[in-house]
């Protein structure tokens, strides 16, 4: 199968004329809603990155305006949509501007089909507060109108691996994501995560955190595996939400800076991803209707 | 919630016990934090700022900076002052903020005294431990850091512990500075306050040490364990606690020495509760005892305490609920104590309480009070025992008798 020719190259740090809305005469049929916002969290290195960004260019291909926010002090969450360039982080340019100069442009960039990328960034390994960088990326978003400007369809928050503290928990917070999806193999490893940032949606249920929507099984080819991520489903009292095979096109296209979705639209694999954006969007909400 | 304190205000914090014990050493102090906790040490936790010299500087931290762990910025703000000026020594003193975000203390003063080629000492103080906590921990520090090694033929005293935030002023420093040379021993060193910093290198050659507050005690059993120095802990502020120290020290030092009472508990009168700096306590019941020995007296304490150093009924207090407690279960007549402490008074020992500043509680609240005039004074422990017994014999018991 080859790449997909025409792919979109983005030019981080410039916006089209179209990326800010003004309400008025706002093409989606969701200008006056309030976007869904979507966290995903799960055992690091088990795929997360590459789930959430395969997700909004399936969704972007829908139509969607899409936001996705990298919770990691890696700032790499959005580097396949940006064709594998990274993007300055909301913490780069804090360290290097002044507060009152900071503008939205800054740090949300356009990749590919028109997918706002953010990322959170933080301190080196080692030093500083990662969990406070994400806090502090989050209130910047917020003060600089992130939400209102860019007036998307779906937010979807990439967070580094389990819930370590209140700063990673910040995307689960009431006013933050709607719903948590758990990014999970059948490891056990993976699975243990799962259950740890169950708990801590369960512990703080009472603050009106968002709720779980289910596991994302992001295979590894072990043995039994879709019976081993359906029992731990079960046990957490939540669902499969769906099954993404091992696929060597996936390795293929992250070597190109690219998704899945980009490179190989037509592919059994973004068909996957396309479905699993349909979990998340329904199409009935793409017309407008509830559901 | 048991350290919620609803009547008292925040206690001097262990940056500020850091910083007070290094002020008049020559060093540089400088508080790693936003600019409240300098603020607290230099408005209100530290008597000297307004008088004296002492280079205590805020590292000016921002939320970025802690965020991102750039110690770069601190490393150039300190650099840009030690430029302009000499300094003996510079310490980096913490507060919530780098403790939050595990701040490398030591990492940072071994990156810092390659690049300055002076020493400097890093204070992993959080804001959350006590001012004699980080007293402590600074007298060790320079005590590991600065003293050599003994001369041949060890002489004199080093006073240990006299700070200001225990109530130490100019006239009790000469009290004590007094009564050694009224035993013999030429003043070697003073720590808490006062002192030269080229004193401090040659503390290891005193013969005994004199512990006068009770944050002191870790740095006694240091220079007891490396240097083989005896110490005896107390105060001489009248009479009997000078005969009480001044045999200790005929004796050689032995440690901590605990008072126990000259007449048996049945006997006693009245009950005095003494809340303050431990060894503070200690002497001013020995006088008061020493004058009216039908009074019980007990002490406490929210600060350093030492087990070794008290008698029965004696406690360290953890808390204000705790001290709540205490007062209503401890049957006393009269209570001695920082004036804020009045309103955790239960109803019938409101008027029954005599006020006694303590610095390190109330800051300069109540600093008009000449401690040392008054403290220990004949007419001061008249007054609580007129209070505590009814009428008091001219001259204490002792003297009627």
């Amino acid at each position: 199968m080859n790449p997909e020719n025409n792919c979109h190259i983005p030019s981080p740090g410039k916006f089209p004329p179209h990326a800010f809305r003004t309400g008025e005469g706002a093409i989606s049929s969701s200008a006056e809603k309030t976007p869904r916002k979507i966290a995903v969290y799960g055992k690091g290195g088990i795929g997360k990155s590459t789930t959430v960004s395969n997700l909004s260019a399936a969704l972007a291909r829908r139509g969607l305006r899409v936001l996705q926010i990298g919770c990691d002090p890696k700032a790499d969450s959005t580097k396949t949509l940006t064709n594998g360039k990274p993007v300055p982080s909301v913490l780069d340019v804090l360290r290097d501007k002044k507060k009152g100069a900071l503008r939205l442009e800054d740090f949300v960039f356009e990749g590919y089909h028109g997918i706002f990328c953010v990322e959170a960034g933080g301190p080196q390994p080692g030093i500083g507060c990662a969990g406070r960088a994400i806090i502090t990326a989050f209130n910047q978003l917020e003060e600089l109108g992130a939400y209102e400007k860019l007036k998307p369809d779906i937010v979807l928050f990439d967070v580094l691996g389990d819930v370590v503290c209140g700063g990673f928990a910040m995307p689960m917070r009431y006013g933050y994501a709607d719903e948590v999806a758990i990014v999970s193999s059948g490891e056990m490893m993976a699975l243990y995560a799962a259950h740890n940032i169950v708990q801590a949606l369960e512990s703080f249920s009472s603050r009106g955190y968002a709720r779980l929507a289910g596991i994302i099984q992001n295979s590894r080819s072990i043995v039994n595996e879709d019976a081993l991520v359906r029992q731990a489903a079960e046990e957490l009292k939540t669902r499969v939400i769906g099954i993404i095979p091992r696929s060597g096109l996936v390795q293929e296209a992250e070597n190109l800076g690219k998704t899945v979705v980009e490179c190989f639209p037509d592919s059994p694999q973004a068909a996957l991803y396309a479905g699993l954006s349909r979990f998340f969007y329904p199409d009935l909400l793409k017309k407008g209707l509830d559901c | 919630m048991s350290y919620l304190f609803q009547y008292l205000p925040p206690f001097a914090a262990d940056y500020s016990g850091v910083a007070s014990a290094l002020h008049d050493l020559g060093g540089l102090v400088v508080i790693h934090d936003a600019s409240g906790c300098t603020g607290s040490f230099t408005g209100y936790d530290e008597p000297r700022w307004f008088s004296g010299k002492s280079s205590v500087y805020c590292s000016g931290l921002r939320e970025i900076d802690a965020i991102m762990g750039n110690d770069s910025r601190l490393l150039d703000n300190i650099r840009s002052i030690i430029e302009k000026k000499q300094f003996n020594f510079v310490a980096v003193v913490g507060s919530p903020v780098p403790m939050l975000v595990g701040f490398d203390f030591d990492g940072f003063a071994r990156i810092s005294e390659e690049e300055f080629g002076i020493p400097v000492f890093g204070f992993p103080t959080t804001g959350l431990a006590r001012y004699e906590q980080g007293m402590s921990a600074a007298f060790l520090a320079l005590a590991r850091r600065f003293v050599g090694e003994p001369e041949e033929k060890r002489k004199g005293a080093n006073i240990l512990g006299a700070s200001p935030l225990d109530n130490f002023d100019g006239d009790t420093l000469m009290r004590l500075r007094e009564f050694l040379a009224e035993n013999g021993l030429p003043v070697v060193s003073v720590w808490g306050q006062g002192d030269e910093w080229e004193s401090m290198p040659k503390a290891s050659s005193a013969s005994i040490n004199l512990v006068v507050s009770a944050a002191a005690l870790p740095l006694a059993e240091y220079m007891k364990n490396r240097w083989a120095i005896p110490y005896v802990a107390g105060l001489p502020l009248g009479e009997e606690t000078a005969r009480e120290l001044k045999s200790q020290i005929k004796q050689g030092g032995g440690g901590a020495v605990a008072r126990s009472g000259a007449i048996s508990e049945t006997d006693k009168s009245a009950r005095v509760f003494l809340i303050g700096e431990q060894l503070r306590m200690n002497a001013f019941r020995s006088e008061l005892l020493f004058r009216y020995p039908s009074l019980d007296a007990v002490a406490g304490s929210f600060f350093a305490w030492n087990a070794s150093l008290s008698s029965d009924g004696d406690c360290f207090i953890e808390n204000e609920s705790a001290l709540i407690r205490c007062l209503e279960e401890g049957n006393f007549d009269v209570v001695v104590g920082d004036p804020l402490l009045r309103e955790l008074m239960p109803g019938g020992l409101a008027g029954r309480f005599v006020e006694e500043p303590h610095y390190g509680l109330s800051a300069r609240l109540y600093r008009e009070h000449s401690l040392s005039r008054r403290f220990c004074s004949a007419s001061f422990m008249d007054g609580i025992a007129a209070l505590a017994l009814g009428a008091p014999a001219p001259g204490g018991e002792r003297a009627a008798a």
